[in-house]
């Protein structure tokens, strides 16, 4: 039953990192880096946990999670897009707020247990030996982490505001010579992005650990920011690089339960080694896929 | 189609725009017919973008009125593309990572984007029949020639609405003499339908055999206006165009000093040469360089042009073959030795390639330039300058004010400042690209005869132009990227335009 618990963990761990490639996806995409990413996913936790805690309602929770992580990140935007900020500074300093600001905000809440969401058997499916329980017994959360993939890319590549909001992230003066404004789709982009990079936020809080604790998200965001490089800036690669490190936390804690001598330290280190493993391997590639806005931003930013 | 003298499509009272001091264009009258070729003429700088710019919207004008069907218009892009009239830009408005399809798709106005994919499909395929502009929807337009791209945007433009008229930014610039040739006929066939057509160009002779109509522009101005039905004064437009100071075409022949000891001084064997992608764009390539020599190298756009003399100057490592300079092997040596042995490269994209934003021009010839002597810590500037002010290719190039920042410039420009800074270097062997792209016709001049000189001082040049008359005109010999291998060298005067471009093509059917 190792390989079921292995796979379950992976899945549960991972998703809050897959929400977060997800909306880093979308705000590429745009052609907006958001390093705050992190920021938006520990709003989105705490968001969660207190409206859960007090209202019992999980899914208002996640509801306050998404306004939580959208407000963040159209102060990135703002800041951007409006005021042509630096987009690297500025989204470490959102991340930076947004863990700050939660700090502060959560200090009375740290290590209360509430019920959140629970899990959710779907009939026949989970009863699929091996993978069944690990894919198919889980929270509400990681089902729609499932279905958001599609969803996604149905958006993205097969609407027109989709290929709007690519082109923005390509070449803005074409959008504008069409008569859209990439501002406005630039907005929507970041908004988004951080609307369901603090959903992730929200599953970690009231799914996952049931629990809040100040800083939670413990690099996830920043991870999730790397990952989607490796997801080739694409929705329906996403899962690789969520589960990878899914699978390496799952892994460590494992070990860890079954008192492994090996230093905590060390195994604490394992999801972010599998992570760096993966982008050495497939980062060479991927720099073509990158949205032409975003080659800018950076080649700019390396310039000044 | 009968012109309708009395109803332009577009007409223009006494248009004008400046920008801060410098004014751009002024006093334009200009009217656009149905079922007429216009060209509009003009050195660079001459101020025909902007004005084309200014009738599609993109720029306000300062002064003056655009009337279309003679009501007055305050130009957008969006009114422009109402109104039937759509732009070609020359720098094209379509975005590499997306495919044809979905180029087309977001450019579609509202009422036709609801329509199915296969009728939009059916309808890209029928536009390109009608005009012989083959496109492939699902390409990615990344992976598409230049040629090609331009395909798709006129494609583009034409199911933007019901067009009127059409707007083409020196469309010719990025074709090859036969594509250019294809162009021409598309154009007369759109014409025949009934389009307006706006051809903007600084290659007039391209452009007399079908213009209905040839308007020539200077400092921003109207100076000339020609009509077809009383015959065009060639020589009276070039030199309306460049102001009256037209030099006549030299014959680099006489000018020609024979160089007896015939001595080799770049030797490639059995070249394999490599893009990026790692596909093998020219096969057991072989070619020889010798000392007093202008190689032409003619192929169509993207062949391995640029591969090639990247791997000649060794910023791209040669695989297969060997390379010897001046008796030496140098197959595997660096960038370093092979500029230590006398070689220089200017590159086909020096903005991309050497261009060091925030670097003055000085600057960039400290870089890598005449050598340069230190006083006391630093770098001595003044030697440096003096060297700039007494160079014969500065001046003759016309390399702008050396205090300016390079990248300021246009392309043209950089592309003189660093042809001078490598003629300025002396060196032995000078692998030059598209030296004379972007210039007007007495600069081109101007770098012809400072290649010939060069030559003449026992330089082995390699030459890679577009321009087949250029290469014609220059070369010593010429090589041709016939499909994936180089051809032996060919005499200039005894081979034509046309034999070349045979060469070019047909290699390419070969390879299918």
């Amino acid at each position: 039953m190792f390989i079921t618990s292995l796979l379950s963990g992976a899945i549960q761990c991972g998703t809050s990192v897959l929400y977060g490639i997800y909306g880093e996806t979308v705000t590429e995409r745009v052609g907006v880096i958001n390093l705050g990413t992190e920021g938006c996913m520990v709003v989105g936790a705490l968001a969660a946990y207190v409206c859960t805690y007090h209202t019992k309602s999980p899914l208002l929770g996640i509801l306050m999670a998404a306004i939580g992580g959208g407000v963040l990140a159209l102060l990135h935007a703002i800041l951007v897009i409006g005021r042509k900020a630096n987009q690297l500074a500025t989204g470490l300093t959102i991340m930076f707020l947004g863990l700050g600001l939660t700090s502060f905000l959560g200090q009375q809440y740290v290590s209360v247990s509430i019920d959140g969401l629970s899990m959710i058997p779907i009939p026949v499916l989970s009863g699929i030996p091996v993978i069944g329980t690990a894919l198919f017994n889980q929270d509400i959360l990681v089902y729609v982490s499932y279905i958001l993939c599609p969803l996604l890319c149905y958006l993205l590549f097969k609407t027109r505001l989709g290929l709007l909001l690519r082109a923005t992230g390509e070449d803005e003066e074409v959008v504008f010579a069409y008569g859209a404004n990439p501002k406005l789709l630039r907005y929507i982009g970041v908004v988004l992005g951080g609307m369901i990079s603090a959903i992730g936020g929200a599953q970690l809080a009231i799914a996952y650990t049931h629990t809040w604790i100040e800083n939670m998200t413990n690099g996830r965001g920043i991870i999730a920011v790397a990952l989607v490089v490796l997801a080739g800036y694409h929705p329906k690669k996403a899962m690789i690089g969520a589960y990878i490190f899914g699978g390496a936390q799952a892994l460590q804690l494992l070990l860890q339960a079954q008192g492994v001598h090996i230093s905590t330290f060390i195994l604490q280190m394992f999801p972010y080694l599998f992570t760096i493993c993966a982008l050495f391997f497939a980062s060479r590639k991927k720099v073509q896929a990158m949205p032409a806005e975003l080659k800018k931003i950076i080649e700019s930013s390396a310039n000044s | 189609m009968k012109i309708n003298k009395f109803n332009p499509i577009i007409k223009t009272n006494q248009l004008k725009i400046r920008f801060g001091d410098f004014v751009a264009n002024q006093n334009i009258n200009l009217s656009v017919y149905a079922g007429q070729i216009q060209s509009i003429v003009g050195e660079n700088g001459a101020g025909k973008s902007t004005l084309m710019k200014m009738l599609y919207g993109t720029y306000k004008p300062t002064s003056g009125e655009i009337l279309v069907d003679r009501e007055r218009v305050h130009m957008t892009p969006q009114i422009a593309m109402r109104l039937g009239i759509g732009m070609v830009f020359q720098d094209f408005r379509i975005i590499p990572a997306f495919t044809a399809f979905e180029n087309i798709m977001m450019a579609l106005p509202k009422e036709k984007r609801k329509r199915p994919k296969e009728e939009i499909k059916k309808e890209i395929c029928e536009i390109s029949q009608k005009y012989k502009i083959p496109v492939d929807p699902d390409m990615l337009v990344g992976q598409m020639d230049l040629g090609q791209r331009q395909r798709v945007e006129i494609i583009k433009v034409l199911m933007m609405g019901k067009m009127r008229v059409l707007i083409f930014d020196e469309p010719t610039s990025v074709l090859t003499q036969q594509e250019a040739q294809e162009f021409i006929k598309m154009l007369q066939s759109m014409r025949d339908d009934g389009y307006a057509i706006l051809l903007i160009t600084h290659k007039l002779h391209e452009v007399m055999a079908c213009s209905d109509v040839i308007t020539v522009l200077r400092h921003g101005e109207i100076v000339e206006k020609e009509e077809k039905e009383n015959g065009y004064d060639q020589e009276r437009l070039i030199s309306k165009m460049m102001g009256g100071e037209v030099t006549i075409h030299t014959d680099y022949e006489d000018q020609k000093k024979v160089f007896e000891k015939e001595e080799v001084l770049l030797e490639g064997k059995d070249m394999s040469i490599y893009n990026a992608q790692h596909r093998e764009l020219i096969r057991h390539g072989n070619l020889t360089m010798k000392a007093g020599e202008i190689i032409g190298l003619a192929g169509i756009s993207g062949r391995g042009q640029r591969e090639l003399l990247e791997t000649l100057f060794g910023v791209n490592v040669l695989k297969m073959g060997q390379l010897t300079i001046d008796g030496k092997d140098m197959t595997k040596s660096s960038i370093r030795d092979r500029i230590e042995a006398g070689m220089a490269l200017v590159s086909e994209d020096p903005k991309r390639d050497n261009v060091v934003a925030g670097m003055k021009i000085y600057e960039h010839f400290a870089l890598n330039g005449p050598e340069i002597s230190y006083k006391k810590v630093g770098i001595n500037w003044k030697d440096l300058t003096d060297k700039m002010d007494t160079s014969k290719a500065v001046k003759e190039l016309g390399v702008p004010e050396k205090t300016r920042e390079l990248a300021t410039l246009s392309g043209g420009n950089i592309q003189r400042c660093m042809l001078a800074r490598a003629v300025m270097k002396q060196p032995k062997i000078l692998l030059a690209s598209y030296p004379s792209r972007g210039l007007d016709v007495g600069t081109v001049e101007m770098v012809h005869q400072t290649l010939v000189e060069l030559r003449n001082q026992g330089c082995s040049i390699l030459l890679v132009s577009e321009d087949l008359e250029e290469l014609l005109s220059v070369s010593d010999s010429i090589v041709v990227i016939s499909g994936d291998t180089l051809t032996e060298k060919l005499d200039p005067k005894t081979t034509s335009a046309l034999e070349i471009g045979d060469l070019m093509i047909g290699g390419k059917e070969h390879e299918r």
